[in-house]
C-alpha cells in the first residue's frame, strides 16, 4: 500500500485498508475474545467493572433519605469522647458518658440531653444507641471529602458522585438496572439538589425521577376521573379519550406538531403510561389517608384507603402533618406495589409542626446547626434513624418472593446522603455553638447488601477529621484526606450487585457483603 | 478535495425528503374542511393545501398557572372553581403544581420548573379539566336560565333529542371557540356528534349530560389546549 506524498492513505487505499481490516476481525473476533477471556481474573474483571451479581430478574430497591442542612457523623457513628483527643475542648467532642461505645462494633451512638433546641424552647432528649444496636449488622459507614460547601451543589454531587457515570444519579442507575416494567421506576420526594435530575441525557425518560410534593395527596392524580364528584362512568371516559386523541391527530395543532418530541412524548405518556397507573388502582393502594370526614371524606368521593393504609399511619401516625411521614409512607407503599425501585425522600428546610415537643422539624434542617449545633444534629439523627428504623420494620415484614423467602428489606438499599460535614473548632468547652459546612465527613448505607458493622476509613481524635480508605480492599489510609465522591457512588451501586460495565467507576467493592 | 465536499454535501441535501407532507385525504373527511380559526376572519383553511410539520418543533406545556387560568377563563369561572381534590384542596397550585409544569419554591426549593411532562401530568390535566367541566355543566343544567355554555340543547329522557340538530353543533362551536380559540371543522364537529352517539349506547339512561362531559373534557384536554 502507497502514501500519497504528504503521508495520508487516498480515499481507495483507505477504503481497502477498511475492507481488509473488517474481514479480518470477522475471522479473528472468537479467537482474540477467547485469548482475552482466558487472561480474566476475578480482579481484572472488577477492574473493568465487570463484576456484578447476577441479574436473575427481580428488582432491588434503593432509598434515599437526604439528610439536608449536613448530616455530622461526628455526630453519630463516630463521635468522639473528649478525653480520646489532645484538642477535645476546642474540638466538637462529648462528654465521655455522651458517647456510648456499642459492643463488637466499631460504631457509636450519641446520648444527647438540652433543654432546648437553640432559641426554639423545646426539651431534647435523644439516644442512638437502641437503633445502632438493633441495626448495625447491616450497617456501614463511609467517610468521605466532599468537593462543595454549597447546599445545592453538594446535595446533587452525594446523588452522582460529583459526575462519576456521565452526570447521572444513583436513582437514575438503579431505575435503568432494575425499573425496567415498573411504571413510576423513581419517584423523588427530595428537594433541591436531591430532586435534580442527572444530566446523563442519554437515559430513557422513564428513568428520570418523578417529583412528588405532597406525598399524601398525590395518589389522588394517579386516576384520570375517579374521585370526582358526578364524573361520567369509566365507559364514557374511555371513549372520550378516544375521540379526543382522534381530534388531535387529525387538528391543524396535531399534524404541525407531530414530530415535536413533547408531542410525542405527550402520546406515548396517554396511550402507554397513564393507562398503566391507572389499571394498577394506584390512586387506592397508595392512598395512606383514611376516611375522615370532613377533612378527609374519602368515602364520599367514591376512594377508599389503602389495603396497607392501616398499619403504615400506625407506625407513621403524622403522615399528614410531618412531610417525612407522609414521605416515608410514600416510600413503603410505592416499594410494596412495585410502582418504583428508587424513591427519595427526606427533610425539607421548613419548620414542622408536630410531635411530641410539638416541633417536628426545625427550620433548615440540619443546618440549624449553624444556630445550635450539637442540639440540632443531635434532633435531626434521631428524626432521621427514627424513619429509616421505620422503613426497615416494614420492608421486613413484606414478604417479596414466597418461594425464596426473601423480604422486601433483603433486596433494598437505604442510603443516607447528605450535603456535607459541620466544622470542628467550638470555643473552649462550650456546649451550645454553631458551626459552618465542612467537606469532610461521612455517609451511613444500611442495607442487607452492604458490608455490615463496618466503618471505611476512620477519624483522627485530635482534629476530629475523618480520613480515607481504599475502596477496593477497604483498608484504612490515615492521612488520606482527598476527595473520594466517586468511591462513595460506586460503592452504593457495588453493593446492590449493579452492572458498571463501561461505567469507569472505581472498584468498590469494600462496600459489599461477601 | 474542498470542491469535492462542498459537491458531495450538496447533493446530499438535494436528496433530504421534503419535510411537507400532505395529509391523508381520507384523513378529515374526504374533503376541505371549514374553520374560522384566530385571526381567520371566519374564512375557511383548505386541509387538502397541506399542513407543514413544524421542523423546529418548539411546543410548550403550558404550565399549571396558564393551563388553569385558561381553562378557567374558557369554561366561564373562576381559577378558585376549576379543582379542589376532595373538595377543598387545590389541585393545580396545592397538590399537582409540579404535575402540571409548576414550581414549589417554598415547600421543596424547586424554582425551575420541568422541562417535560411527567408521567402523571396527563392523568392531572384529566382530572382538573373534568371536574372545571362538570361543576360548569352543574351549574347551567340547575340553572338553565342563566346557563353560561350548556344551554339550547333538548333533551327528551336524559337523551338529547337530536344529536344532529342545530342545538349540538352549536354547543360544539362553543366549546371549540372556548378551547382551542378558533372554530371546529367540520371534522371535528363530525366526530363530537358521533361521540354523542357513542355516548347514547353507553350510557342510555343519562346520555346527554355524560355527552356534555365528554365532549367538554375532549375539548379542553386535547393538546391544542394544553401546549403552545
Amino acid at each position: 500500500m502507497s502514501l500519497k506524498g504528504n503521508g495520508r492513505l487516498s480515499r481507495r487505499e483507505l477504503m481497502q485498508a477498511l475492507a481488509a481490516c473488517g474481514a479480518g476481525s470477522t475471522a479473528l473476533a472468537p479467537f482474540l475474545s477467547g485469548c482475552r477471556g482466558a487472561l480474566d481474573t476475578p480482579e481484572a474483571l472488577e477492574k473493568r467493572g465487570g463484576r456484578r451479581d447476577a441479574l436473575d430478574g427481580k428488582p432491588k430497591f434503593l432509598i434515599t433519605i437526604s439528610a439536608a442542612g449536613g448530616a455530622s457523623i461526628i455526630d453519630a457513628m463516630l463521635a468522639v469522647r473528649g478525653s480520646e483527643s489532645s484538642n477535645g475542648a476546642l474540638l466538637n467532642t462529648f462528654a465521655d458518658a455522651q458517647v456510648q461505645l456499642v459492643p463488637n462494633s466499631p460504631f457509636r451512638a450519641v446520648k444527647y440531653d438540652s433543654g432546648s433546641l437553640g432559641s426554639i424552647p423545646i426539651p431534647v432528649h435523644t439516644d442512638q444507641l437502641a437503633f445502632v444496636n438493633k441495626h448495625k449488622a447491616q450497617m456501614l459507614v463511609a467517610t468521605s471529602v466532599g468537593t462543595s460547601v454549597n447546599h445545592t451543589i453538594a446535595q446533587k454531587r452525594a446523588l452522582t458522585g460529583n459526575a462519576a457515570w456521565r452526570g447521572r444519579t444513583l436513582q437514575e442507575c438503579v431505575a435503568l438496572q432494575w425499573g425496567a416494567g415498573f411504571p413510576l421506576p423513581n419517584v423523588n420526594m427530595g428537594i433541591g439538589g436531591y430532586a435534580e435530575r442527572g444530566t446523563d441525557d442519554s437515559l430513557p425518560g422513564s428513568v428520570y425521577g418523578e417529583t412528588v410534593v405532597n406525598p399524601s395527596l398525590w395518589p389522588l392524580g394517579l386516576d384520570g376521573s375517579r374521585g370526582i364528584q358526578g364524573a361520567p362512568a369509566k365507559n364514557v371516559i374511555e371513549l372520550a379519550r378516544a375521540s379526543r386523541n382522534r381530534l388531535d391527530a387529525q387538528s391543524v395543532f396535531g399534524q404541525t406538531f407531530a414530530d415535536a418530541d413533547a408531542m410525542k412524548r405527550w402520546n406515548e405518556q396517554r396511550a402507554v403510561s397513564a393507562p398503566r397507573l391507572e389499571a394498577l388502582d394506584l390512586i387506592t393502594n397508595l392512598n395512606v389517608l383514611p376516611n375522615l370526614p370532613p377533612q378527609l371524606p374519602l368515602t364520599s368521593y367514591g376512594l377508599a384507603s389503602s389495603p396497607d393504609g392501616a398499619r403504615v399511619r400506625q407506625v407513621l401516625p403524622e403522615y399528614f402533618t410531618d412531610p417525612v411521614q407522609g414521605q416515608a409512607a410514600m416510600a413503603f407503599l410505592l416499594l410494596k406495589y412495585r410502582v418504583s425501585v428508587a424513591v427519595t425522600l427526606g427533610p425539607d428546610f421548613n419548620v414542622a409542626v408536630g410531635g411530641s415537643s410539638g416541633i417536628a422539624n426545625p427550620p433548615l434542617a440540619f443546618d440549624f446547626s449553624h444556630n445550635d449545633h450539637r442540639a440540632g444534629q443531635a434532633f435531626m439523627w434521631a428524626r432521621i434513624l427514627r424513619t429509616v428504623d421505620v422503613l426497615i420494620d416494614l420492608l421486613k415484614s413484606e414478604p417479596f418472593d414466597a418461594t425464596s423467602g426473601e423480604t422486601m428489606w433483603d433486596r433494598t438499599l437505604i442510603y443516607v446522603a447528605t450535603d456535607f460535614g459541620r466544622t470542628r473548632p467550638r470555643p473552649s468547652g462550650v456546649q451550645t455553638f454553631g458551626t459552618g459546612h465542612d467537606l469532610n465527613n461521612g455517609f451511613l448505607m444500611i442495607s442487607p447488601m452492604v458490608k455490615g458493622n463496618t466503618v471505611l476509613g476512620g477519624v483522627d481524635p485530635n482534629t476530629t477529621l475523618t480520613y480515607g480508605f481504599d475502596a477496593r480492599t477497604g483498608t484504612a489510609l490515615p492521612g488520606k484526606h482527598d476527595s473520594n465522591e466517586p468511591d462513595i457512588f460506586s460503592g452504593v451501586l457495588t453493593a446492590m450487585g449493579a452492572d458498571l460495565t463501561g461505567s469507569g467507576l472505581p472498584d468498590a467493592s469494600a462496600f459489599k457483603k461477601a | 478535495m474542498r470542491l469535492e465536499l462542498l459537491a458531495v454535501v450538496s447533493l446530499a441535501l438535494c436528496a433530504c425528503p421534503a419535510v411537507t407532507e400532505l395529509p391523508d385525504a381520507g384523513g378529515s373527511g374526504g374533503g376541505s374542511a371549514t374553520g374560522g380559526g384566530a385571526g381567520g376572519g371566519g374564512g375557511s383553511i383548505d386541509l387538502d393545501a397541506g399542513i407543514t410539520r413544524s421542523a423546529k418543533g418548539r411546543l410548550r406545556f403550558k404550565g399549571n398557572e396558564r393551563f388553569t387560568v385558561d381553562l378557567a377563563v374558557g369554561l366561564g369561572g373562576t381559577v378558585d372553581q376549576v379543582c379542589k381534590e376532595l373538595g377543598q384542596y387545590d389541585c393545580s397550585f396545592f397538590v399537582h403544581p409540579v404535575a402540571l409544569g409548576g414550581v414549589e419554591p417554598y415547600g421543596v426549593g424547586l424554582y425551575e420548573p420541568p422541562s417535560v411532562t411527567g408521567a402523571t401530568t396527563s392523568l392531572v390535566v384529566e382530572r382538573v379539566v373534568l371536574s372545571a367541566c362538570t361543576a360548569r355543566i352543574n351549574a347551567d343544567l340547575s340553572n338553565p336560565a342563566g346557563a353560561l355554555i350548556f344551554k339550547g340543547v333538548p333533551v327528551s329522557g336524559g337523551k338529547l333529542s337530536a344529536v344532529d340538530g342545530p342545538g349540538v353543533r352549536a354547543l360544539i362551536v362553543d366549546l371549540a371557540q372556548r378551547g382551542w380559540l378558533r372554530d371546529p371543522s367540520e371534522a371535528e364537529v363530525a366526530e363530537l356528534v358521533q361521540l354523542a352517539r357513542d355516548v347514547e349506547v353507553a350510557q342510555p339512561n343519562d346520555a346527554a349530560k355524560q355527552w356534555m362531559q365528554a365532549a367538554c373534557f375532549a375539548v379542553f384536554s386535547s393538546a391544542e389546549a394544553v401546549f403552545y
